[in-house]
């Protein structure tokens, strides 16, 4: 046995306070976690936010199945009835003729009913409105914009929005002739 | 004459086969696989986790027929998932689409998985070369000779 160190060893110089392998895993680490925040940043950014009375509804832009197109901003001064509906859903058939009814009744006194079929096809949609011989505006919402911007959860949904272009309440489900009672004056137009 | 009357029996059920209005043609059963195999690829956008062939919902079943009517009208597979997607949403495809931000949902498994191969390819080199150095001292040790 000798006392003096090996060849090897001598040739060996201190270690390295971090060594390089363990550097790229932090790296490696470092950069994932970038990604899934801005990711998972980017998935909450896209959740629909609660929409809360007495707030600025958000603006739409309508296709209607008729044709033409119709915007929030063109109904600015008049109170607007937004039904949120499908050709699928059966509560919606329940409510059709409800809506109906209050747009004969208060379109004269500047109250628009708007329906907007949701995840449905246009020949559907058609049926719907001709068997319930819906005569307010409906249209068709593309890719599902409006529904997202206003957080809907299912159809039927409906909102009622004031002539200032505000949130006035939101009503989940089928409408009852009560619930239209209790909204329609918050969005009635001033005289 | 004796075969006169199964010739015309099996004359009769040919004829009966092809008036039958619930027997489907070849081209019907086509068109449905073809049907099936794309709302294989989109899913349910009320429910959470269901494919769109799957899905019993009304919603679905008129969503089905779309794409059936699409197909008659000589539309291929590329353009009706792009154009469902356009027009129920971004949801109602299987798996994000490789590009803009979302193609992140690809990007970070791949990077992931590069990390971890050159990670464990370093790692491999460098316990090759350890070992190597520490045979070979002990081979020139074992070779020497005893004083």
């Amino acid at each position: 046995m000798s006392d003096h160190p090996s060849t090897t060893e001598s040739v060996a110089g201190p270690p390295p306070l971090v060594s390089r392998s363990l550097l790229l895993v932090v790296v490696a680490i470092s950069v994932m976690l970038v990604l899934l925040a801005l990711l998972a940043w980017r998935v909450l950014r896209a959740q629909p936010v609660a929409l809360a009375v007495g707030e600025p509804a958000p603006p739409f832009h309508l296709q209607l199945i008729e044709g033409g197109s119709l915007t929030l901003a063109d109904l600015q001064g008049q109170g607007v009835v937004l039904n949120f509906w499908a050709s699928w859903c059966d509560p919606c058939r329940d409510e059709a003729p409800l809506l109906e009814e209050a747009w004969l009744r208060n379109r004269d006194a500047g109250i628009a009913v708007l329906g907007v079929a949701h995840l449905d096809q246009k020949a559907a949609a058609l049926r719907f409105i001709q068997t319930f011989r819906i005569t307010y505006p409906n249209g068709r919402d593309s890719g599902s914009l409006i529904a997202r911007a206003y957080g809907i959860q299912g159809v039927p949904e409906t909102f009622f929005i004031d002539p200032a272009g505000n949130l006035a309440g939101a009503w989940r489900g089928p409408l009852t002739a009560e619930a239209m009672q209790q909204f329609l004056p918050l969005i009635q137009p001033a005289p | 004459m004796p075969c006169l009357r199964p010739c015309l029996t099996v004359v009769l059920l040919l004829v009966g086969t092809f008036l039958h209005p619930s027997a489907p043609t070849l081209a019907q059963t086509e068109l449905d696989d073809r049907m099936y195999d794309i709302a294989r690829e989109l899913w349910c956008p009320l429910c959470s986790g269901v494919r769109l062939d799957a899905c019993e919902l009304q919603a679905c079943v008129q969503m089905r027929a779309e794409i059936r009517q699409l197909l008659a009208e000589g539309r291929d597979a590329e353009w009706i998932v792009a154009y469902f997607e356009g027009e129920y949403g971004p949801q109602v495809h299987g798996q994000p689409p490789l590009r803009g931000f979302q193609s992140l949902a690809w990007l970070v498994p791949a990077v992931a998985v590069v990390g971890l191969g050159i990670g464990a390819g370093l790692r491999t080199r460098r316990a090759v070369r350890q070992r190597r150095s520490a045979v070979v001292p002990r081979i020139r040790s074992q070779s020497l000779p005893k004083a």
